[in-house]
């Protein structure tokens, strides 16, 4: 019976997280689209603040249809429409979208982000036209024109059988890959068209397995290699972009059959666990010799890991990321939104584990937070969802060695300069720039 | 603060941007230039590869009132005709109105990436700078503050990052090149030892 209501209580406390999360997800919603400052391993985006048509909107759509699926309570599916819609509306007639490079926002052509738009897209479309709905090929069209011209048109390496990251150089990188490797097999779904996957699909996954690791030194075996410049490997392994190649690897199984696809996707989960910390985080990247950066520790995007372990299970994957879960659920504000991080100002030589968080540990970014949103969704119970409580979040941190007071409100991101005693940043949600941004907050 | 819209945005793809330095430096100067309406900042940008870039931050278009501008963005000065734009700025700014300058400095020479564009950046010379603060404050402006881009520091850093890459130790080599990034950026009197440096000036 004790058993019985702790998990009534954990799962109650799930649903009214993904309540929360949600809600905090309106808060950054701008007229044409989710918006926010951008924290990330590779750039910041602080001072362009405006809607990104990136990857946030495949854990979006994916995370209200879900919750739709579950709880059979409509206004899911009328929000995941509506962020198919940002997307529709937002395309550029060259098939691109506005803004979809995530932390080099507001750039175009942005991988895997316009890949991870069209998985969005073809989800929507796939739900839609199984429930029987209209409208769901404005969805798959557009997904289509994005795919044809971007990934195939100037993408793609007939050579190599496999999408560039860039049209002018042969760099290939493969959890990109896989996300548009993904973007096809549901392309052949939506189309019932085999070739998308055999012609495009499943060459490039081919290409991903090319790049992991098989070594009898166990500690290694089943990673991927970040990237490759023509013939030359970039030995970096990165956890959470691994754990974003495992579905289309799967994919790639259920579509062939090929056992050496769902190996690759064992291979590369056992290859994560190994890395992993009792408190449930990972290393942000590993490298050959075996060496870790294990800052910033991510928190919001675990549940691309959490999402991965989960899809593998029917396949006798089993594993126990309670501690992970633990984590992602630790790290939900009282706005609703999910930390990014743990220990960001560690990244670099000067960096220990400080006793305040860096300003971009807290600060909650909306294309994060989505794979949280989309792993969580998934759990919440088969009844409506509680109402969201949220509150202004408040936190003491730093940013650069100054000490900060950053307060996000469901109109605006305020963080004050408490050295300088001045307002360091203001972005009013909804405008596509930072208000305030004084020179250590123009850091790219 | 205006509306915005993506239609003012263009759109630029990640594969054609511009180097980091004149990205930041740009960025740099639209949070300056952000109580300014977009429409009433008078413009002049003397490199045609950073035309985009300038208009993926404040809008495709020029100022639409070009009578009555607020503040001014000048984009590397050209050899060419830097004191007819300097001469532009000064009859146009009406007084106080800031006037933010961003241009190439003698290191820039070393950025590959703008090896292949046209033009002679004024500021790329090793007197440029000086000539062009000297003007300023003849045609009636107060030179502020200067704002080094991709600084010595920070070239020397990646340069430490990329031996330690060759040494066969990417996980120091990673954090000396975040090192780099904390120190891409600096107002301190070094700050001509950039490869882009953000010069912000008033009209008297």
């Amino acid at each position: 019976m004790l058993a019985v209501q702790e998990l009534t209580t954990e799962q109650t406390r799930l649903d009214l997280a993904v309540a929360n999360l949600e809600e905090w997800f309106e808060s950054m919603r701008g007229p044409e689209g989710y918006g926010g400052p951008v924290a990330h391993w590779w750039q910041q985006s602080l001072i362009y603040t405006g809607p990104g048509l990136d990857w946030r909107y495949e854990g979006i759509i994916t995370g209200y249809l879900t919750l739709w699926q579950r709880t059979g309570e409509v206004r899911w599916l009328t929000k995941a429409i509506r962020a198919g819609n940002d997307l529709v509306a937002g395309q550029l007639d060259d098939g691109h979208y506005p803004a979809s490079a995530f932390e080099i926002n507001p750039a175009t052509a942005g991988t895997p982000h316009e890949g991870a738009c069209a998985v969005g897209l073809l989800h929507l479309a796939l739900a839609l036209r199984a429930a029987g709905k209209s409208g769901w090929q404005a969805y798959a069209d557009c997904a289509e024109k994005n795919l044809k011209q971007f990934y195939i048109g100037q993408l793609w390496d007939a050579e190599l059988k496999a999408f560039r990251d860039s049209p002018s150089r042969p760099d290939f990188v493969p959890n990109k890959a896989a996300t548009a490797a993904e973007a096809f097999f549901l392309l052949s779904e939506v189309r019932g068209e085999a070739r998308w996957a055999k012609e495009y699909a499943l060459p490039n996954l081919d290409r991903v397995l090319e790049h992991q690791v098989r070594s009898k030194d166990g500690r290694l075996n089943g990673a991927i290699a970040q990237n490759s410049f023509g013939t030359r490997k970039v030995e970096k392994y990165f956890p959470i972009y691994m754990a974003r190649a495992i579905p289309a690897l799967l994919r790639g199984y259920h579509w062939t059959k090929q056992e050496k696809y769902a190996q690759a996707a064992f291979d590369a989960m056992s290859f994560i666990l190994r890395w992993g910390y009792p408190d449930g985080t990972f290393p942000t990247v590993i490298y050959p010799n075996k060496k870790v950066n294990r800052y910033p520790a991510w928190i919001a995007p675990l549940g691309d890991i959490l999402r991965a372990a989960e899809e593998l299970k029917p396949l006798g994957f089993e594993t126990d990321l309670s501690a992970t879960l633990k984590c992602l659920l630790a790290g939900q504000d009282s706005s609703g939104g999910i930390q990014t991080a743990i220990g960001f100002a560690a990244q670099s030589f000067r960096g220990k584990l400080a006793a305040q968080p860096d300003v971009r540990d807290v600060l909650h970014v909306a294309g994060w937070c989505d794979k949280a949103f989309r792993f969580l969704a998934g759990h919440v119970s088969e009844q409506a969802l509680p109402p969201a409580a949220v509150q202004n979040f408040e936190a003491l941190c730093t940013f650069q060695d100054s000490p900060m007071h950053l307060v996000e409100t469901p109109r605006e991101v305020e963080i004050f300069d408490l050295e300088r005693v001045e307002r360091a940043y203001l972005w009013r949600k909804g405008q596509h720039r930072a208000e305030v941004a004084r020179p250590q907050f123009w850091l790219r | 603060m205006r509306a915005e819209t993506f239609s003012g945005l263009g759109g630029r793809p990640v594969a054609e941007l511009a180097p980091l330095e004149y990205c930041y430096a740009l960025d740099a100067a639209t949070a300056l230039l952000t109580d300014f309406d977009p429409r009433r900042i008078a413009r002049k940008c003397g490199q045609p590869e950073l035309e985009a870039e300038l208009g993926q931050r404040l809008g495709q278009r020029g100022p639409t009132d070009p009578t009555s501008p607020q503040a001014g963005l000048w984009v590397e000065p050209q050899h060419r005709d830097w004191q007819r734009d300097l001469a532009f700025f000064q009859q146009t700014l009406p007084s106080a109105a800031p006037l933010l300058i961003v241009a190439s400095q003698p290191l820039a020479r070393f950025v590959s990436e703008r090896r292949q564009w046209s033009g002679q950046p004024s500021g790329v010379k090793w007197s440029g700078h000086w000539r062009l603060r000297r003007a300023l404050r003849k045609a009636g402006f107060t030179v502020g503050e200067l704002h080094g881009l991709h600084t010595g520091l920070s070239i020397g850093l990646n340069v430490l990052a990329a031996q330690l890459d060759r040494r066969g130790r990417p996980d120091l080599a990673d954090r000396m090149r975040f090192s780099a990034r904390l120190h891409y950026r600096t107002d301190a009197q070094t700050a001509w030892l950039s490869t882009v440096a953000l010069l912000v000036a008033v009209k008297g």
